[in-house]
């Protein structure tokens, strides 16, 4: 049976390992995509919108040096395939003109719907007369200079090519946009951004600076260094469990079959991952480090109770039910967190349950056979860590531990904004601080998505909700393309002046008194490319509102969608939080009915308690600590019901031995948990250190309420 | 004055054909030989014609540095025409671009022609880009201590001279 069994296993593993690697998943680094649910795809696309974007700055002393490292930049990034952003300006005033007949600015149609024709005549007169004013057409062609009012209103972007002088420095902007193949490719688009970083180094010398800015950039510096520390995480603590089973065992073959396991683990678990989704969060392998801690628990539990006298097969019915049961139990944590609907909660979920199975199988069904044909026995049986507390000091360690639990509830506060979860280096934010100056960018800027059965209805419907936004500056497609209902009625405006005021006014210019006839203004993505971006679909598209303090309004309208994407990330992760935490309690409830089951009720509240007690000072101290209880926090409380109850299980069920074997289990997670707590990554050190504080309390509590073998 | 030049530098459009002396040169090379340009305040007058239609205006002029210029019209009727305005942002970016010495932005939008003779010197751009170039002929400046006259030719809005006046600031 256990040899079909083996097979199986081996069978199985195969089997996932060629389908994963058949279409291998790609990986996802993506900051906001681990909690953005997929149903929300208007705030994803917003998210993304400027996802494939890079801002290169170049700031100097003097305006030369800054317009030649410019020509430098450009050049070599030409080099490197990569093209700034352009526009084909004579192009698209070409195609303008052509329609110019239903083209009004905003404040000239105002005008004209109100007949106010002798301002309208004033502004012409101003711009004639304006010493750097200048018509874009013959004044016979265009004798109120509409056309010219409606072409200069549109743009208030910054002139591509110059140079802008801030707080007595000089920079220059280029924009970078890679195309959707490689944008959405990580491992693309970092070698695409590995290179501007490399041009940046070359060209940042002699006091001009050269900055980048941009979501790859970031996505650049945080998944590298993320990949550095999961390295080093990896093999310092693959070292201090060396370390560890060295120092116990004296044997250095046990490595091989716990290394084995932990490997076959985080493969298994990778191959699941792979095939249940798309694209794997690098985020959810910097968890997956945290199955070495986990899963040594098992070869330990084994390793330790193998002595001599007991053949693998007797180890494992000894040891089978704590096991078991210890399996079950952080399953059946790690299963609450798939039902969330957080794409990087369940992929923790899915790789830390497959590895776990993966490993625990392992331990059943090989490790008996490994020992027939390795001496793996523990000959040194003994306890070497018994720690007991005398009554008094486990007195006074409970009430120190109330009182921080007790009093630091008074100050827990809850911090669900992402952008305190991630922190980039000095140097990015600095970056991203002296761009968003020297750009101008409001940091208000919010996002109206708009709906529409075709693109017209889209245009008309962007246009009630410009009327609704007053002064507000804003950019979207009828901005540049008006649709065609609100070209008629400008025609028919313009129609109506010249028809009144043509002839007093221009009788020297012999304008005609006719509108001039041609198409209608449309969207052509190679005329205005730039317009693209505004697109979120087919009869979807997107208005950038700056400053705009108003979203009620936008509600009028059917079909919009007033978005803050930074306050709406907030509010899903809030909520996310919420819906995790209302799970612990029912976890609770569920891991201790089963339990009580198996270990009779009075017993499962011995074994769930320091648990228990391990999260609620966990979160007292986090109060103390004046740290916001984020979602991540609360995730890591599962994480301490996962670890935790497998020391209270196997204390409670265990032999002497096997006081050395949760000792080393947690002080292996710990471990672990105080590496990641030393990492870069805001989010992941903050979790590794509640981690860490929730393991060792709930060993501490493990001791203190289960004193002793029963 | 100097800060006229680059005004001028930006305006101009001229008619001229750059003179016999004249000689393409790069705008750094040009820049060299322009002096530094500061805040200054002057008066201007404006003769702008087309065809047989000539309109005289004037007032006064304002140019601040690294934000660009401001007329002030007088008469025949009262205006403020500012930097800020987004009907002359185009036209300022370019007069800051000469102000700012941006070479490359220069470079890349006209052929420049210095010539000088004496104490009297002359610039001319003529813009190199189709977009420019269907609106704009050429812009020259004439210049001696201070920058005297700009010169507008522009395709459809006639031409337009400029002649200041600057005291002392």
């Amino acid at each position: 049976m256990k040899k079909f069994l083996r097979i199986l296993y081996i069978g199985l593993f195969l089997l996932l390992a060629f389908f994963a690697l058949k279409n291998p998943a790609i990986t996802e680094t993506n900051i906001l995509r681990m909690v953005v649910p997929q149903k929300q795809s208007n705030l994803l696309d917003l998210s993304n919108m400027y996802s494939a974007k890079i801002n290169v700055l170049i700031e100097g002393e003097e305006p030369e040096e800054v317009s030649d490292t410019a020509d430098k930049f450009e050049e070599l990034a030409l080099k490197n395939n990569l093209k700034s952003i352009s526009v084909d300006g004579n192009k698209i005033l070409e195609i303008y003109k052509t329609s110019r007949g239903g083209l009004l600015s905003k404040n000239t149609a105002e005008l004209l719907e109100k007949n106010d024709y002798k301002k309208v005549k004033e502004n012409t007169i101003e711009m004639i007369y304006n010493p750097l004013g200048f018509s874009l057409l013959e004044p016979e062609e265009d004798p109120f200079l509409l056309f010219t009012d409606y072409i200069m209103n549109l743009g208030d972007n910054i002139n591509p090519d110059s140079i802008i002088n801030h707080n007595d420095k000089y920079y220059r902007i280029l924009n970078y946009e890679f195309d959707k193949n490689i944008a959405l490719s990580p491992s693309l688009l970092n070698k695409q951004v590995k290179k501007i970083i490399q041009l940046q180094k070359s060209l940042s010398e002699n006091g001009v600076e050269v900055y980048l800015t941009g979501t790859p950039v970031h996505s650049y510096y945080a998944s590298s260094r993320s990949m550095v520390e999961i390295n080093i995480i990896g093999i310092i603590s693959a070292l201090f469990v060396l370390f560890l089973c060295l120092n116990y065992f004296k044997k250095p073959t046990i490595l091989l079959p716990i290394a084995t396991s932990i490997i076959l683990g985080a493969l298994a678990g990778y191959f699941v991952t792979a095939l249940m989704f798309p694209a794997i969060h690098v985020l959810t392998f910097v968890f997956s480090t945290t199955l070495i801690g986990i899963s040594v628990d098992y070869s330990l539990h084994y390793f330790v109770c193998k002595t001599e006298d007991k053949s693998g097969d007797d180890v494992i019915k000894e040891i089978f039910k704590s096991l078991s049961v210890s399996l079950l139990t952080t399953i059946s944590a790690f299963l609450v967190l798939y039902f969330s609907h957080t794409e990087l909660l369940r992929q923790i979920a899915v790789f830390t349950i497959t590895g776990l199975i993966t490993v625990y199988l392992f331990v059943v069904l090989f490790y008996p056979l490994i020992s027939k044909k390795i001496d793996l026995n523990n000959t040194n049986p003994g306890v070497r860590w018994n720690f007991n507390f005398a009554p008094r000091i486990a007195k006074n360690i409970l009430i120190v531990m109330a009182i921080v639990a007790l009093s630091g509830m008074f100050f827990v506060r809850t911090n669900d904004d992402i952008r305190s979860m991630y922190k980039p280096s000095e140097k990015l934010s600095n970056a991203e601080k002296i761009f968003a100056d020297v750009a101008g960018i409001n940091p208000k800027t919010s996002f109206v998505v708009v709906e529409g059965k075709n693109l017209q209805e889209v245009l008309e419907k962007e246009e009630q909700v410009a009327k609704l936004l007053g002064d507000t500056k804003y950019q979207a497609i009828s901005k540049y393309i008006p649709s065609i209902k609100t070209q008629e009625k400008n025609r028919a405006l313009m129609q109506r002046l010249y028809e009144t005021e043509i002839s007093p006014y221009t009788t020297a210019l012999k304008a005609s008194s006719k509108v001039p006839a041609g198409d209608y203004l449309e969207f052509d993505k190679e005329t205005f490319p730039f317009l693209e971006n505004f697109f979120l679909g087919a009869n979807k598209s997107l208005m950038i509102l700056y400053d705009f303090n108003n979203p009620d309004v936008i509600k009028q309208v059917g079909g919009a969608e007033f978005y803050n994407v930074r306050e709406d990330i907030s509010n899903l992760v809030k909520e996310c939080r919420i819906n995790c935490a209302k799970l612990l309690i029912p976890v609770f409830l569920l891991l201790y009915a089963l339990l009580a089951v198996i270990y009779k009720p009075k017993n499962a509240a011995r074994i769930i308690l320091p648990s228990l007690c391990a999260c609620i000072f966990t979160t007292g101290l986090l109060g103390l600590l004046h740290i916001g209880l984020n979602l991540f926090h609360v995730i890591a409380m599962f994480l301490i019901i996962g670890f935790s109850l497998d020391y209270s299980i196997f204390r409670f069920n265990g032999e002497k031995l096997v006081k050395d074997a949760v000792f080393m289990s947690c002080m292996t997670s710990v471990f672990s948990f105080f590496l990641l707590s030393l990492t870069g990554f805001k989010l992941i050190s903050s979790l590794g250190f509640v981690l860490t504080t929730g393991l060792l309390s709930s060993y501490i509590l493990s001791l203190l309420l289960i004193p002793k073998e029963e | 004055m100097k800060k006229i030049l680059l005004i001028l530098l930006v305006l101009s459009i001229s008619i001229n054909t750059a003179s016999a002396f004249g000689s393409k040169k790069n705008a750094k090379e040009i820049a060299e030989q322009i002096p530094e340009l500061k805040n200054v305040s002057c008066t201007f007058t404006q003769k702008k014609t087309r065809d047989d239609l000539e309109l005289n205006s004037g007032g006064n002029f304002q140019f601040i540095e690294n934000k660009g210029v401001i007329f002030e019209t007088m008469y025949p009727i009262h205006m403020i025409t500012g930097y800020e305005s987004p009907r002359t942002k185009h036209i300022n970016d370019i007069i800051l671009a000469v102000a700012k010495k941006d070479y490359s932005y220069l470079d890349k939008n006209f052929d420049l022609n210095f010539t000088k003779l004496d104490d009297k010197w002359q610039l001319v751009l003529n813009p190199k880009r189709d977009v420019i170039k269907k609106h704009l002929n050429s812009v020259t400046i004439d210049g001696s201590k201070d920058i005297d006259r700009i010169f507008i030719d522009t395709v459809n809005s006639g031409e337009t001279e400029i002649l200041f006046e600057c005291g002392k600031e």
